[in-house]
């Protein structure tokens, strides 16, 4: 089965083009784009059940074929896959080919894989449609979104094990834009090539991880340059890999002189991603690309807008592994009403991996909801933070803070907490941060300080 | 001694990369009044350009002599930095980019990748060894070594602490070649030790190529040894100077790099006086690479130790080839 080219509009893309829509579909009414997806749904259900074997066992298990669907409520009938069944499936066949890849009879451009949170590595193929008119056009309009314009300098990494960060680099081609490469990884310990990339080539835009960020601004406090004379010429920053809460995106953006921060999600597992726009209200996900669900973590009941719960998601296009009602396991939340900017597509906001999901004095507790008690209070606003799982079974806060003088006002982090989540959690001031490139959860009984702290 | 004899096209080569170069002021500055046309002998450009040290590239980084944009090399995509201390920064244009991934597409072959085959690459994704593997590694490139050579990359960060996901890649995907830092060599070689018989099931691995640049120790025989063994395949190395854009990997009979000489013009220089030195004899690498419309770096001088031979290579292949002092 093939899929129709659809029709784009064409925008003047120019540096001073005012347009502020890639293609005219961002601002099509809802119940087009319910249209649209109906059709592409249907699409990829039969194709996943006459193509795919992996898919064709679990709707034949369920008793349900292509016609079963009638209708997009009908798709809550098609079981949930979770990562765990995508692993065992991966160990049975000892291969990364499981049967999900809708490749349409090609072979892969590339193979991807996850990062790996659960101690396994999933993989995913991606083929050449993908990346040249499936998704990529998603993440141009995201890019466009979010300010990026041709003829922009761009420092960006390009993880060729990533399957967004493969996106992102077919994208900024497409925009035209000027891409630079610092040398190393998202690791912090890079922070100072990242650095030196900022300095000496003077960027419009920095695409990039949170703890890469906190890294440079620690780079600047080391080496005693000034952030805001550093960033320069940067412009906007946008990351990907952690939530940013309002107060510490205003932070960064004054810390920085910035003309706006953003924040993309997604997820490597369901190959799906979506990012903010000007008004910071949730991660448009473009529904042309990617279905979207929120269910219930335990019952699997679909979620209204405004509830949290997991994100599930439904891949619209074939030419990649194909991920039909995926459990992403993310803690989510379709946000109700419109954004003021006119895109019509869902908005998704994103807190965290469920397992991340904190336990505390009975209450579901995100780290998410923790930086958003620690953007109440001036001094700790923006301040990198870890909650650690002690070995007692308790846990800590530790808050970074590099200088010996005592830091003002960290006592009332506890108070606030308290008042505003309902849990009693200590707080601990640590002076170096942890090594680590993404997560704000450290487990001690799996982890030793050495191992934490590398350069302690 | 230098890689090409007195060849006509060698010196129609050498002096379109001076007329670039002599577009970029830094390169002006370093040359005076020189003009391309005062070029028409190896021994001209030798006289007449200087070689040029990392630490020349990075002051000219630093005053903004050497970024794009301040000439009118619009078709500049990408800027790579490289791993040196202070780092320098390529600028590649996407003509550029093409030629330099189709030299590492020829690295490939000469390790043995066969087309349709699956390929691990354990390496940063902005070293030249990821960005020119695919095209949907890097912006700008329309054909990377993978879609030159027909193979699947598959990538990992090329960190120490990812060498637990290197082994799942082995175990699951099975690639048939291997490219690898250097540095990896050693955290991969006390893995596989550890889980050998497991990962060997089913692996028919043809290829495993371990890269080098001058920043890192050139190669460790005895590392390289015990991969191989551990393997099942040869190991051979590919050594990278990233500030001039080259490469050349280790032909497997003779253990000697093969240059292309239709891509580098190299030179071995005496460290003291950087003037050339006689055939087979010992010297530093001097590069010009020979594609970089947008980053023409001329007589760049390698931290790298190397004999230059023009007699051809015990397996056949006629031209340049060196031998490394490692």
């Amino acid at each position: 089965m093939r899929l129709r080219r659809r029709r784009r509009v064409v925008v003047n893309l120019s540096m001073t083009s005012q347009v502020e829509y890639l293609d005219r579909i961002e601002t099509v009414s809802a119940d087009k784009l319910a249209q649209l997806q109906w059709r592409k749904l249907r699409r990829v259900i039969a194709y996943a059940y006459h193509n795919l074997p992996f898919y064709r066992r679990r709707f034949s298990d369920a008793g349900i074929t292509p016609a079963s669907i009638k209708s997009i409520a009908d798709l809550a009938r098609i079981p949930m896959v979770t990562k765990a069944d995508i692993i065992n499936e991966t160990i049975a066949c000892e291969e990364y080919r499981i049967g999900i890849e809708a490749l349409e009879g090609r072979q892969p451009d590339n193979v991807v894989m996850t990062s790996g949170t659960h101690g396994f590595h999933t993989f995913a193929a991606i083929g050449d449609y993908e990346l040249s008119r499936g998704a990529i056009r998603a993440v141009q309009r995201e890019f466009w979104m979010q300010k990026m314009r041709p003829g922009m300098r761009v420092v960006a990494l390009c993880p060729g094990w990533h399957f967004l960060s493969l996106l992102d680099c077919k994208a900024m081609g497409r925009l035209r834009v000027n891409c630079i490469l610092p040398w190393g990884t998202h690791i912090p310990r890079f922070a100072k090539s990242f650095l030196d990339a900022v300095q000496t080539l003077r960027p419009d835009y920095l695409l990039t991880m949170p703890p890469m960020l906190y890294a440079m601004l620690r780079e600047c406090e080391r080496v005693q340059v000034d952030p805001r004379r550093v960033f320069a010429s940067v412009r906007y920053v946008s990351t990907v890999g952690e939530p940013v809460t309002a107060g510490l995106r205003s932070r960064l953006r004054e810390e920085l002189a910035l003309e706006d921060f953003f924040e993309r999600g997604g997820s490597s597992d369901g190959l799906w991603g979506g990012g903010e726009c000007s008004f910071h209200r949730g991660h448009h996900v473009f529904a042309d690309y990617f279905y979207i669900e929120i269910v219930d973590p335990d019952t699997g009941r679909s979620l209204p807008a405004g509830e949290r719960g997991a994100v599930v998601v439904t891949n619209l296009t074939l030419g990649k592994s194909l991920y039909v009602r995926f459990n992403c396991e993310d803690l989510g939340m379709i946000l109700p009403g419109e954004c003021p900017c006119g895109r019509t597509h869902p908005r998704v906001e994103l807190f965290d991996r469920l397992s991340n999901v904190l336990i505390l004095d009975g209450r579901s507790i995100t780290t998410y909801d923790i930086r958003c008690c620690l953007d109440e209070i001036p001094q700790t606003c923006g301040v990198p933070f870890f909650v650690v799982k002690q070995s007692d079974g308790g846990a800590r806060i530790e808050l970074y803070h590099p200088s010996p003088e005592a830091p003002k006002d960290f006592d009332r982090v506890g108070r606030v907490l308290s008042e505003r989540l309902g849990v009693q959690l200590p707080v601990q001031v640590i002076r170096t941060m942890p090594a680590r490139w993404k997560g704000r959860i450290i487990d001690e009984r799996a982890q030793t300080a050495a191992e934490r702290y590398p350069r302690a | 001694m230098n890689a090409s004899g007195d060849s006509r096209k060698t010196v129609a080569r050498l002096r379109r990369a001076v007329s670039n170069a002599l577009r970029i002021p830094f390169m002006r500055g370093r040359v005076g009044g020189v003009s391309a046309r005062r070029i028409r002998s190896i021994e001209d450009f030798a006289a007449v350009i200087p070689p040029l040290t990392i630490e020349e590239l990075r002051k000219g980084w630093e005053e903004n002599q050497l970024s794009p944009g301040n000439d009118a090399r619009r078709d500049v995509g990408l800027i790579a930095q490289t791993a040196h201390d202070p780092p320098v920064y390529v600028t590649l244009s996407n003509r550029a980019l093409e030629l330099y991934a189709e030299v590492l597409a020829d690295c490939w072959l000469s390790a043995g990748v066969l087309a349709g085959s699956h390929v691990l690459i354990h390496d940063y994704g902005t070293s030249p060894l990821v960005y020119l593997a695919s095209r949907n590694f890097c912006p700008y490139l329309k054909t990377g070594a993978a879609e030159r050579v027909g193979c699947i990359p598959v990538c990992n960060d090329g960190l120490p602490e990812f060498t637990e996901r290197a082994l799942h890649i082995l175990r699951f995907v099975r690639p048939r070649a291997i490219f690898l830092r250097g540095d990896a060599v050693t955290p991969l070689v006390t893995r596989l030790s550890e889980t050998q018989e497991k990962l060997r099931r089913g692996l028919e691995l043809r290829a495993v190529l371990v890269s080098s640049d001058e920043v890192m120790p050139l190669r460790d025989n005895r590392g390289h040894a015990m991969l191989s063994g551990l393997l099942g395949a040869p190991v051979t190395t590919l050594v990278r100077a990233d500030a001039a854009l080259f490469m050349a990997s280790e032909c497997a009979k003779s253990g000697r790099l093969h240059v292309r000489t239709d891509r580098y013009f190299v030179e071995t220089l005496d460290p003291t006086s950087l003037r050339p030195t006689a055939a087979g004899e010992l010297g530093m690498l001097a590069i010009t690479p020979l594609f970089c419309d947008a980053y023409p770096v001329l007589r760049y001088v390698t931290g790298l130790e190397a004999a230059l031979d023009l007699g051809g290579c015990v397996c056949g292949a006629a031209g340049a080839s060196l031998s490394t002092s490692a």
